[in-house]
């Protein structure tokens, strides 16, 4: 039987199962809620914005920003400004001009940068949730109901039903940030208007020697931002699918493989708070989830780790998931 | 046949997803990988040197203006700031050339403008000066007001030491390069008067008492407040911002300062 086809046919099971109907599910209604509630602490969000941009809600921000663009570029001829601060300068002049040029009040939300914020936030617990709650039971669901037989015995190779397995996790998985994506822009954007597409947002932050650079940072349109974030995110899915596909071809209960991928899971974030002083957490997988951190630059740096660590720690985990789901599903005893 | 719709339907959005994750990826990736293009430098310091010529020239009046936005004149929507209309008023005393070299920085705090002063590079500024003025501490005590807790008093206090120390060593600093120039201390005024946040108020008096506690002993220096200025009067000394003085109420500063270096100017 052609990889293909079992693909076809393991996507078609999962369907059946209504796993997915789940999965999408719980992201619509914690979207929705999240919205909802982003919604209503509106006038917090902007007062907090307010104090970081240093524009009073109440005041007249086309004047404020105005202003504050003028001091920005004078500041900028100044000579007792060092690089670091000379870019920063540089990338906020740029916002300002486009808030000023497009006419958008900088403190508005809009449903990219709550899409943004959504799988941001998501990193950590619920995309990986999503997906264990997706992969945890693909192949230790049919151990435990015994279907596994009916797949062995059609005289295909053990490592193509595997692999057919893997890949459908991961073309699932695609599939539920497709509609994660389309969920968080569509509610959203209810509340907050469909807007937000060509807003710069700032990114290029470096770490270097343990400390945050910003003399290389970039203002990036907000759809670029966004496929930014999700490209990540998907990242994470993939780590996340690839540890619970391991665990769910080690483990013959969907429970017990549930089980063990959730306190991995919340184990390895409690971990990360020794992270600085502690060596050992950061080659754990969960210590290297918050990726988007690297690019909003809202991280605490921590000495040797940075974007390429992290993504060279999570491949390290898929590629030993793959190893490990193969080299014990090939070999195991299931009795036909 | 609806089997195979929704077969391909699937793989359509899932190659799409593919795609829009894939190349977000490698955006994401190569943005904050890779080596640093621009190695940070430390501030340079140009040309201060040449600056310092009008030094001894018995035709000129030196004004330099240290410190933050107040300083620099952020908020004056003609961008002339204190500096501006200082000129303006000295000119009325005497008949020689002002000259003001404003060296103001946004967002400055005491212990930045401390190691600005303790690095030596500003020498020659003040050396050449006959009046330097300062406007600092504003920073310092507004995050006193962003902050939020029960424990504001002991911030406060931790703040205002430290702050004190700093601008003590200030004053050394300047003094032991120019025993001579005439040192004029910008007092703070409430920009927050009219919201009624009383311990913000209460915080700034004591933090202008203490200030003014500094240029006591030092005959050659003023503290100007400006604080009762402002305090009935923030519709019309306050630009849009809500912090920063309009140029009305740089004018009116620059009034006070020139009404306290009346007499020191005419007789320069």
């Amino acid at each position: 039987m052609k990889l293909y086809n079992l693909v076809k046919n393991e996507v078609f099971k999962m369907i059946g199962k209504k796993r997915l109907y789940i999965t999408l599910g719980i992201a619509f209604v914690i979207i929705v809620a999240f919205a909802y509630g982003q919604y209503h602490s509106l006038d917090r969000t902007k007062e907090n914005l307010s104090k970081r941009i240093g524009i009073e809600a109440t005041s007249d921000w086309r004047q404020v920003l105005q202003q504050q663009l003028i001091d920005i570029k004078r500041r900028m001829d100044s000579p007792y400004m060092d690089d670091d601060r000379r870019a920063n300068l540089r990338v906020r002049a740029e916002q300002m001009q486009f808030y000023l040029d497009e006419d958008i009040n900088p403190l508005e939300v809009s449903a990219v940068t709550f899409s943004t914020k959504f799988i941001e936030q998501s990193l950590l617990f619920l995309l990986p949730l999503l997906m264990i709650i997706l992969s945890a039971d693909i192949v230790s669901g049919e151990l435990s109901g015994g279907t596994i037989k009916l797949l062995l015995v059609r005289g295909v190779s053990r490592w193509k039903i595997l692999l057919s397995k893997y890949i459908t996790i991961i073309l699932l998985e695609a599939l539920v940030m497709f509609f994660v994506l389309i969920f968080s822009i569509g509610v959203s954007g209810i509340f907050f208007g469909y807007g937000g597409w060509t807003t710069p947002v700032v990114t290029g932050f470096k770490v270097v020697a343990g400390k945050l650079v910003t003399s290389d940072i970039v203002n990036v349109p907000g759809w670029k931002y966004l496929m930014m974030t999700y490209g990540l995110a998907y990242f994470v899915a993939v780590v996340v699918g690839s540890v619970s596909f391991m665990i769910s071809t080690l483990v013959r209960s969907t429970a017990a493989s549930i089980g063990i991928v959730l306190s991995t899971l919340i184990g390895g974030t409690l971990l990360t708070n020794f992270l600085e002083d502690w060596k050992l957490p950061r080659y754990f997988f969960t210590a290297n989830l918050r990726l988007t951190d690297y690019i909003s630059g809202s991280l605490n740096p921590i000495e040797g780790m940075d974007m390429t660590f992290s993504l060279t720690v999570l491949s390290v985990w898929i590629i030993i998931s793959i190893f490990v789901s193969f080299a014990y599903f090939t070999r195991r005893d299931i009795l036909v | 046949m609806g089997k195979n719709i929704m077969w391909f339907s699937i793989l359509f959005i899932v190659l799409i997803s593919l795609f829009f994750v894939c190349a977000g990826f490698v955006m994401a990736v190569n943005v904050s990988t890779g080596p640093v293009s621009e190695v940070s430098k430390p501030i340079v310091q140009q040309d201060l040197q040449n600056s310092g010529n009008s030094f001894n020239d018995p035709k000129t009046v030196n004004v330099l203006i240290l410190g933050d936005s107040i300083a620099k004149g952020t908020g004056d929507e003609t961008f002339r700031g204190i500096g501006g209309y200082l000129t303006d008023n000295l000119k009325n005393y005497t008949a020689k050339d002002i000259t003001v070299s404003n060296l103001g920085i946004d967002g400055l705090k005491s212990g930045e403008l401390l190691e600005q002063v303790k690095s030596g590079s500003l020498n020659n500024e003040i050396a050449s000066s006959d009046i330097i003025l300062i406007s600092i501490g504003g920073n310092d005590l507004l995050e006193i007001r962003r902050q939020t807790g029960s424990n504001l008093e002991n911030a406060f206090k931790e703040k205002q030491s430290a702050y004190i120390a700093a601008l003590k060593e200030i004053t050394k600093k300047v003094r032991e390069v120019n025993k001579d120039a005439f040192v004029v201390f910008v007092g703070l005024y409430n920009p927050y008067d009219d919201q009624g946040v009383n311990d913000y108020a209460q915080f700034m008096s004591d933090w202008n008492h203490a200030t003014s506690l500094i240029f006591i002993d030092d005959i050659k220096a003023v503290f100007v407040p400006t604080y009762d200025m402002f305090k009935l009067n923030m519709d019309r000394y306050i630009a849009p911002d809500n912090l920063h003085p309009n140029s009305t109420g740089y004018q009116m500063i620059a009034q006070l300062i020139s009404r306290s270096l009346e007499d020191v100017v005419v007789n320069m």
